[in-house]
């Protein structure tokens, strides 16, 4: 069954169609991919999906209802969360806090205001724990702005995986890391799906990390569906052959 | 300037330890100290509460002396129209800058930046016209003056050293609430809102109630500080509601440090001192003050506390 489905949404800005009647359908438990080249509407729909922007029009379901229209804290609060293809995070902050957050809002913590933050066993217990998953602990005292490159995006991954969500949006998860940090996290992602069960829908430009993680992938070019389907096909496809991959990989 | 992290490593010490030593201030002090410290106390209290929306929710608000200067003026009206204890004055004019906060911040809240700090400005010149034109109620320009210092429930506060000890007692129990606020979950929240609104809002968090909160811890702990301001004072008039007042404990937090819970504390040390001092030889101590602080921004943007803890750091790293 369908976990997320996306009916005939569209988006302009001005004269742009960033998104052009989009379908797409995503099973419980599935890896996802969108794959196209710069400009064909992934990050637009990852902002529609996820409440950042409203669909001109169209529908997005979660789980049987539908959320389009939604603000992102309730959208968040039904089990989907995203991450930023630039990262996003707090930046004054200590990685521990950072995290902190978003465990202090999955546990609805975040309301106390009379016991000190850091006197809350549980919660600091499973900072600890997500910390320590992410090989992030050696860093939990450092200001977030201080991380390098690939901290920052394994920061940015913990910060949505700290939420529990039942589907994940991870928008260019390696961005800019360098092979061994790409490795690392694909392993972490590969983890997280089969020890948590999550659903995730993905885009990446990084071929590689897109091969050994989908199970279907979506090919999108100009805001809308070119062609879906398992790895293989999409490798042998013609059009994705000729308008994206080129001789790289096929 | 990243903020660093400041935890007492033994608050519930520090704050026995400086009860202590306030309480007994006025043994070794000439009044005129007492009356200082008095005063630097209460600033305090309004600096350091309307920090909670600068420094660490990020929410510049103009409208902080609204809450100030109405409690004050609600205090003055209760104590000689009424025969209401002090006490329960008290408590009714606080909680009305609480009621006042809340339902001027549910407005405030639906704008960001630039247009929220105007709109609170709006609102606090609406609280300084209805004092200055009602003048069947609040004497308008002329305020009210001749405010006693009555019986906070069976203590006599009259005197200079027992009213500074009732208004030590306040301040030290509402710095001693704030600073756990801001150790809370919720104070974590308000720093994340501050650093990043967005992502806040993406990890589930509702920003603008969490601001609101923020704006009515402030207004209510603006609030405490104008209850106390008005009998020490003896006298509440509509300068006090002024928009040029409402710009004081912005920039007393800025030059003590907006990021330090207790940066507003020292920019109130020397805000009091400077005042005191400048205006022993000219009536101008704004313009000098205005230049002290044109430099400290410019060569010290951490405020006092930014540079003092920067010095501790390096001195630590130094000796290692």
């Amino acid at each position: 069954m369908s976990l997320l489905e996306v009916r005939k949404v569209s988006k302009s800005f001005g004269k742009l169609q960033a998104v052009s009647e989009l379908d797409l359908s995503i099973d419980e438990g599935e890896v996802r991919c969108i794959i196209g080249a710069n400009g064909a509407g992934k990050t637009t729909l990852f902002n529609l999906i996820s409440g950042r922007t409203r669909p001109d029009s169209g529908q997005v379901v979660f789980a049987g209802e539908e959320i389009s229209g939604m603000r992102p804290p309730q959208i968040v609060r039904k089990g989907l969360s995203r991450s930023f293809q630039v990262s996003n995070y707090f930046p004054n902050l200590s990685v521990f806090q950072n995290v902190r957050i978003a465990v202090l809002s999955r546990m609805r913590k975040s309301r106390i205001f009379y016991w000190p933050v850091s006197r809350l066993g549980p919660v600091n217990q499973r900072v600890t724990e997500i910390l320590e998953n992410f090989n992030l602990l050696p860093l939990a005292e450092v200001i977030a702005d201080k991380l390098s490159h690939g901290d920052r995006r394994k920061l940015e991954i913990s910060l949505v995986v700290a939420q529990e969500p039942r589907m994940l949006l991870l928008d260019e998860p390696t961005a800019g890391m360098n092979s061994t940090e790409t490795e690392s996290t694909i392993h972490l992602i590969k983890n997280l799906v089969t020890k948590l069960g999550l659903t995730l829908l993905l885009t990446e430009h990084d071929m590689k990390v897109v091969f050994s993680l989908a199970d279907k992938i979506t090919f999108m070019h100009y805001g809308q569906v070119v062609c879906e389907g398992p790895p293989q096909e999409i490798k042998a496809n013609a059009d994705v052959k000729e308008i994206y991959l080129g001789g790289e990989v096929c | 300037m990243p903020p660093k992290p400041q935890n007492l490593k033994n608050p519930i010490i520090w704050f026995f330890a400086s009860l202590i030593v306030l309480w007994a201030a006025p043994l070794f002090l000439p009044t005129f100290y007492v009356y200082l410290i008095t005063e630097i106390l209460i600033v305090s209290l309004f600096a350091v509460s309307t920090n909670v929306l600068l420094g660490f929710t990020g929410l510049l608000s103009f409208g902080q002396v609204a809450f100030f200067g109405s409690s004050a003026y609600a205090v003055s009206l209760l104590i000689k129209g009424t025969s209401l204890p002090f006490a329960a004055s008290f408590f009714i004019s606080v909680g009305m800058s609480a009621l006042a906060a809340l339902i001027i911040g549910l407005f405030c809240m639906r704008l960001r930046g630039f247009y929220f700090a105007i709109l609170t400005l709006a609102f606090s010149q609406i609280f300084f016209v209805v004092v200055y034109k009602w003048t069947s109620l609040t004497g308008g320009d002329d305020g009210i003056v001749g405010i006693p210092k009555k019986p906070f429930l069976f203590f006599n506060i009259n005197g200079p050293d027992a009213y500074y000890h009732f208004v030590l007692l306040v301040v030290m129990v509402s710095l001693a609430l704030l600073y756990l606020i801001i150790r809370s979950p919720l104070g974590e929240v308000l720093q994340a809102i501050r650093d990043n609104s967005e992502r806040t809002e993406f990890l589930g968090l509702q920003v603008r109630n969490y601001r609101l909160a923020s704006f009515v811890i402030a207004g209510t702990f603006g609030g405490v500080a104008g209850a106390l301001f008005a009998p020490f004072q003896g006298i509440v008039t509509p300068e006090l509601l002024h928009w040029s007042h409402s710009a004081e404990p912005l920039m007393i937090s800025l030059l003590g440090g907006m990021y330090f819970f207790f940066g507003p504390i020292a920019g109130a040390v020397i805000f009091v001192f400077i005042k005191e001092w400048i205006t022993g030889f000219t009536e101008y101590w704004m313009f000098w003050y205005g230049l002290l602080l044109m430099l400290l921004i410019m060569y010290l943007p951490g405020g006092i506390m930014g540079f003092v803890s920067e010095h501790l750091k390096r001195g630590k790293d130094d000796s290692r």
